[in-house]
């Protein structure tokens, strides 16, 4: 079709602004691509980021395309079960902020196998965490990219695998040229630009009820095909195991995502690090009221309307066009057209980040460490980080256009399940608990990253609805119950029946790594790490 | 530079752990009491949370729900206060003596 025709098709808005936010990012990347010389400035943007930006900076990870569509189309399909989410994303932070913020600051530089391979023998635990950095990244991003592609799809209409190269090609950019320092302005802006543009809908939602709360409620309850069954728990969560299950892999997930865990590199000290943590707990806390509102106002403002909804009820382009629909209801399509743009912003930010994390474990890692033994120069380690981010974007790309028809729903649960089972246990034993061994690390490490795997083969999620079996050998949905006592056992077991000489070295360097990461003595200048 | 063992043994590093301990324990039961108690009434009470609190349609779930958002917001804040007021100093002082000594 023509120019012409494809302009009447789609909101020209949206794509005006999108090409705004584009333009801004590149400039952003092109700012800091002159800033970005060393492995601290790619990594971890020299350690000049505030804790108020990097706390944006982490919210706007967490508002992610799929948190701002996926939970406003949970609350519009099933009201409450959308909050269970919010909440499980949110209750993560306080743990971070209590129990590990300060340490991981003070004792890694660039991400948390710094940490993690701290006082044990370099080699193997690294190995491992680079392993659990790379199959959780993989996993998001490959959900993130489809997701991604999906969207562009139904909002600019373009084809999927243009929108998805599209994707890839400008997360290469920006990464590879530009590096923690322009990952993070990116992240923050479009944190920025969601804020706002969620903020406009809710008020706009609210100011139809004169922002009264059961206004809202009522008139919800009243148009929704459940009807009082949106104010309570649906079959989100059936039983008791798996909600426990569930609220672990959300809670402690986000104290193991690589790519979150790499922010808190990126400020100064212990003291910008916790305050990173209040910043981006108050804004996703302050994201998640809002997406809740926007959720029960697409109720409201879509239900039963011919404009939206399609014969059955269905809502067109699917639930996770909730949020869009309803600023369009509210906003008009200039609302609307921001609001997409900024959806696809969020895309672009995210898979940035999961990159540059992906980038970090491949280089930084298994690269100068562990292949090169701790002996790459500066400008070695330099050219493998943007190999290596060419070839994750190359490789985004192609796991986007290989899964499109495929469910990736899954994905993100078991990114979550296996950064709360891999890589948290294995945090946070090694930081407290002066018993930990190399192999106790590395056997309960690798422990819980193949339970969770596993067990998510085994369950519904795969097992049936991917694989096409007909009942599933795991009964819960969600493994992180079971892969993470899977893993602190492991932990424990390999670590108290190790005899050997590493073992005893492992617990002897306990005492200093302890006082470091209570104490922050010695982290600028101290040990190259 | 002072080594590990001397800082283990300055008054102020036993204050620190001692501070530390006191904030971070209660808090962190306090997060994970509130976010369980939410689940396992989620899971096991349904019936409970449904309950519309006084005459409007709102339910005690939402309610909870909401409360339990605020909390971690309050729990974050409270924490770094704390930790600004009390144990900052404490940092400060053990990091200028490891280093002039």
């Amino acid at each position: 079709m023509s120019i012409s025709d494809y302009l009447a098709t789609v909101n020209t808005g949206a794509i005006l602004i999108f090409f705004a936010f584009v333009a801004l990012t590149l400039y952003i990347t092109w700012w800091a691509a002159k800033r970005t010389r060393t492995t601290k400035d790619f990594y971890s943007a020299g350690g000049q980021i505030t804790g108020v930006q990097n706390g944006l900076a982490i919210a706007g990870d967490y508002m992610s395309a799929a948190s701002f569509l996926g939970i406003s189309g949970l609350v519009f399909t099933s009201g409450f079960d959308g909050l269970l989410y919010s909440i499980g994303f949110l209750v993560g932070w306080p743990i971070i902020l209590l129990l590990i913020a300060e340490p991981l600051r003070n004792l890694g530089r660039y991400n948390f196998s710094d940490v993690a391979s701290f006082r044990f023998r370099q080699r193997p635990i690294r190995i491992m965490a680079a392993f659990g950095s790379l199959t959780t990244v993989a996993l998001y991003l490959i959900a993130q990219m489809v997701g991604a592609g999906k969207l562009i799809e139904v909002l600019f209409h373009l084809p999927y695998s243009s929108a998805v190269v599209i994707v890839g090609v400008l997360m290469v950019a920006y990464v590879s040229f530009g590096g923690m320092l322009a990952t993070t302005w990116v992240q923050l802006i479009k944190a920025v630009l969601l804020l706002i543009g969620a903020t406009i809908v809710a008020f706009l939602v609210m100011a139809h009820f004169n922002f009264s709360f059961t206004g809202l409620f009522s008139k919800a309850v009243e148009v929704h095909a459940k009807g009082g069954g949106i104010m309570e728990p649906g079959g989100m969560v059936k039983d008791p195991v798996s909600a426990i299950s569930l609220g672990l892999a959300l809670m402690f997930g986000t104290a193991g995502l690589p790519h979150i865990l790499m922010r808190f590199f990126t400020v100064r000290d212990a003291r910008q690090a916790n305050r990173s943590v209040v910043v981006a707990t108050g804004f996703i806390g302050y994201f998640y009221i809002l997406t809740f509102i926007i959720g029960f106002g697409a109720i409201v403002f879509l239900t039963g309307n011919p404009a939206y909804v399609d014969g059955t009820g269905a809502l067109v382009g699917g639930s996770n066009m909730a949020a869009v629909q309803l600023a369009d209801a509210v906003g008009g399509s200039g609302m609307m057209g921001f609001i997409s743009a900024v959806a696809f912003a969020t895309i672009l930010a995210v898979v940035s980040g999961l990159t540059l994390a992906g980038a970090s474990a491949i280089s930084h890692d298994l690269y100068a460490r562990v292949y090169k033994d701790g002996q790459a120069t500066e400008q070695q380690e330099m050219k493998v980080s943007r190999i290596a981010t060419v070839g994750l974007g190359i490789l985004a790309i192609v796991l986007g256009l290989l899964f499109e028809k495929q469910n990736v729903a899954f994905m993100v649960g078991l990114a979550f399940a296996i950064a709360a089972s891999a890589n948290f246990p294995v945090i946070l034993l090694s930081m407290y608990w002066r018993g930990m061994t190399t192999r106790g690390a590395v056997f309960g490490g690798t422990l819980g990253l193949l339970v969770a795997i596993g067990l998510t083969i085994l369950s519904k999620t795969v097992w049936v609805s991917v694989l096409g079996y007909e009942a599933p050998l795991f009964p819960y949905e969600y493994p992180a119950l079971f892969s993470m006592t899977a893993a602190f056992l492991g932990i424990w077991f390999f670590s108290v029946t190790d005899r050997s000489a590493q073992g005893e070295q492992d617990r002897a360097a306990f005492d200093a790594q302890y006082v470091r990461a209570q104490t922050g003595v010695g982290i600028e200048g101290g040990s190259h790490h | 530079m002072l080594s590990t063992d001397e800082i283990r043994m300055l008054p102020e590093y036993r204050e620190l752990m001692h501070k530390r301990r006191r904030i971070a324990v209660p808090l962190c039961l306090l997060m994970l009491a509130a976010y369980y108690s939410f689940i396992l009434m989620v899971a096991y009470a349904p019936h409970t949370l449904a309950q519309r609190a006084g005459d409007g349609v709102t339910s005690y779930g939402i309610i909870a729900g909401l409360a339990l958002i605020l909390l971690t917001f309050a729990i974050t804040a409270f924490h770094v206060w704390y930790v600004n007021k009390n144990i900052a100093a404490l940092v400060d002082r053990i990091q200028a003596k490891a280093v002039t000594k």
